[in-house]
């Protein structure tokens, strides 16, 4: 096992570059380049991590904080001038679509080294093929979605996020938003699992106390309603209400949440109240700032939850949490903790605590090459867990992204060192 | 040539020389500056904002006898934005192969429709009321252009860095105003001095 480790800590030096790569769901998409003919840098690190320009133009609708009119290249297709508005409740509101449906796709490459496996090495190739869209309707309305076509040997893995958001509904710019349809919950903002450098999931938002039906962990994508907004350009809150359990259609009570958050210096949340004047492509993972969050949700398992008798139980549970991040030239530090209370989860009435905490140290060498060390800890019926995840993120291009990631879990019966990923991503 | 003839010619030709530079110097005494300046904003990048000086007491302003047109044309209209003092005819030529049909908005000051009409056919209205008269085409909906009729000559639109200039501005004080269609507008107090150039820049504006 040694020689094998050495065999392959040998190889993974002997490649020229050594780079991340991001894979999974993102919400940085190639159709958002072509429609602004702007390099994916404009709004990444390295895909999908995002820059504070990038968080913003996000949380804009996918739309350009400023200047949006400006700075489309890609045709549309006008629904109405926007003079027609003044015809309004007379004729229809105006808006326009995008030229062609904005579709783009990710294909994630990788070899990976299991000590766990009597056969260590292994070519998952491909590991993932994502199909995703995102653009806007008008200067209000946005939407994004994202299919999995491919995952882990299998076809057809399905719909991860879909929704369709309305914004600037009443009150200041960006104060009021409401989004429709299926997505991942605000509580995730302060680190969303979109927007991470590393492959490896944040071990908070992995915590599971369920051992079976849906197995909710807060990561996981709901199908429901969530108002969010801003205010004077560094306050964000956001509320919701979906189904839970993971299920687009549940009948059952509803799971809630919410969350609140405060930007102290840097780019404004919204792209404004900053250093925001034109697109940049340099020194734009630059953000000196600090940002604090607080979330909580409240919900109820139901899905496929049965006792050893067969019978059927529900579990309620709640998560509450803070989240901050505090970057500084180029060093940017995240870190997080996670409370939970399951009353239920067994089906025995017996009520189960869990919780979790990591920090995380992101690098920027070069424009091209980040270095990340997170540690996290995580208890679950009172059996606790340590992750060290480390990673080197490249860009060979833009679209293009190498890695080399390794998880260790340090105080594990069997092997510590858990794997080793070369990964290769790309976009188009 | 007779001593009196060269004589006369020459005074006439020194007399008219003082004259010619004299005149200026005349009108620009009787009161007139230039205000020039520019609109901040991203927003004029894509279609231009009109500057102008509010109505001032006292004055009054002839119609201009020349026409202006708001031509149709490869589906737009074109001047998109298109400033002209009040009772000023504008033409609405159909330049285009197809039919428009040309209607101003509920919100307009001014109101009209001018039908649908086929190409090659003009039609022609008097631009009187003051203020902002949208244009909107009920056959192609991705039409649109503004007309913004005003009460004095001083007005300039902006170039696409948001820069305008505004000549002949009687000397004194003035409110100096800006109107774009998706910003909300802003009006700034101006001392216009004789001869003289008052830089003058608005910023802040806000979206709509």
């Amino acid at each position: 096992m040694k020689t094998n480790t050495h065999r392959f800590l040998g190889v993974t030096l002997v490649f020229a570059v050594v780079f991340v790569a991001l894979g999974t769901t993102a919400e940085a998409i190639p159709p958002f380049a072509r429609k602004y003919q702007t390099s994916c840098t404009t709004c990444h690190l390295a895909i999908q991590q995002r820059n504070a320009f990038g968080e913003a133009f996000r949380r804009n609708g996918y739309k350009m904080p400023e200047g949006e009119d400006e700075l489309v290249k890609r045709e549309k297709v006008s629904l109405g001038a926007p003079a027609w508005k003044e015809e309004w409740p007379k004729a229809v509101w105006p808006s326009d679509i995008p030229f062609t449906v904005p579709f783009g796709a990710y294909i994630h490459q990788r070899l990976v080294y299991d000590p766990s496996k009597d056969d260590n090495f292994s070519f998952d190739a491909p590991h993932e093929f994502e199909l995703l869209t995102g653009g806007s309707f008008g200067k209000d309305i946005s939407f994004y979605g994202s299919w999995v076509f491919f995952e882990k040997d299998k076809n057809a893995v399905g719909l991860k996020q879909m929704y369709i958001q309305f914004e600037d509904l009443a009150g200041p710019e960006n104060a009021l938003n409401v989004k429709m349809g299926r997505m991942e919950p605000a509580i995730t903002w302060g680190y969303r699992d979109s927007n991470r450098m590393t492959l490896e999931h944040n071990p908070l938002w992995d915590i599971r106390v369920l051992t079976q039906g849906s197995k909710w962990r807060i990561r996981d994508q709901q199908s429901g309603v969530e108002v969010n907004g801003i205010f004077k350009h560094r306050f964000e809150y956001a509320v919701g209400v979906v189904n839970g359990d993971s299920r687009t259609t549940i009948f059952k009570p509803l799971d809630t949440y919410w969350r609140l958050g405060y930007k102290f210096g840097g780019m404004g949340l919204d792209g404004l109240g900053g250093q925001f004047n034109e697109l940049q492509q340099i020194n734009n993972w630059r953000d000196d700032s600090f940002t604090l969050g607080v979330f909580g949700y409240s919900g109820t398992n139901s899905w496929e939850l049965f006792t050893d008798e067969g019978v059927p139980y529900e579990n309620d549970f709640d998560r509450l949490g803070v989240d901050l991040q505090w970057g500084h030239k180029r060093l940017l530090l995240r870190g997080g903790f996670v409370d939970g209370t399951d009353d239920n989860p067994d089906g025995d009435g017996v009520e189960v605590d869990s919780d979790g905490w990591f920090g995380e140290a992101d690098y920027v060498f070069r424009p091209w090459l980040y270095g990340v060390a997170r540690y996290g800890e995580t208890t679950v019926r009172e059996v606790g867990k340590e992750i060290v995840t480390l990673a080197l993120v490249g860009l060979v291009r833009a679209n293009i992204r190498l890695s080399i990631e390794a998880l260790v879990e340090p105080g594990r019966d069997t092997d510590e060192l858990r794997w080793i990923k070369i990964n290769f991503l790309y976009g188009l | 040539m007779h001593k009196f003839t060269i004589g006369a010619v020459f005074s006439a030709t020194i007399l008219f020389g003082f004259m010619t530079v004299l005149t200026p110097i005349a009108e620009a005494e009787e009161g007139t500056g230039t205000v020039s300046g520019q609109v901040a904003s991203r927003a004029v990048r894509t279609n231009p904002a009109v500057v102008y000086i509010e109505r001032f007491a006292g004055e009054e302003y002839p119609a201009p006898e020349e026409l202006t047109v708001m031509d149709q044309r490869n589906l737009i209209f074109a001047p998109h934005v298109l400033p002209v003092l009040s009772g000023t005819t504008v033409d609405f030529p159909n330049s285009d192969s197809v039919r428009h049909s040309v209607f101003t908005s509920r919100k307009s000051a001014q109101q009209f429709n001018l039908g649908t009409y086929p190409s090659g056919q003009t039609k022609s209205v008097v631009m009187e009321k003051p203020g902002k008269t949208t244009l909107l085409c009920n056959v192609h909906a991705e039409m649109s252009a503004y007309i913004y009729v005003l009460e004095t000559p001083y007005f300039a639109t902006t170039d696409r860095e948001g820069n305008f200039s505004i000549e002949g501005v009687p000397a004194g004080s003035h409110q100096l105003s800006v109107w774009h269609e998706s910003l909300k507008g802003q009006t700034l107090d101006v001392e216009v001095g004789v001869g003289e150039t008052t830089l003058v820049t608005f910023e802040n504006l806000k979206r709509q």
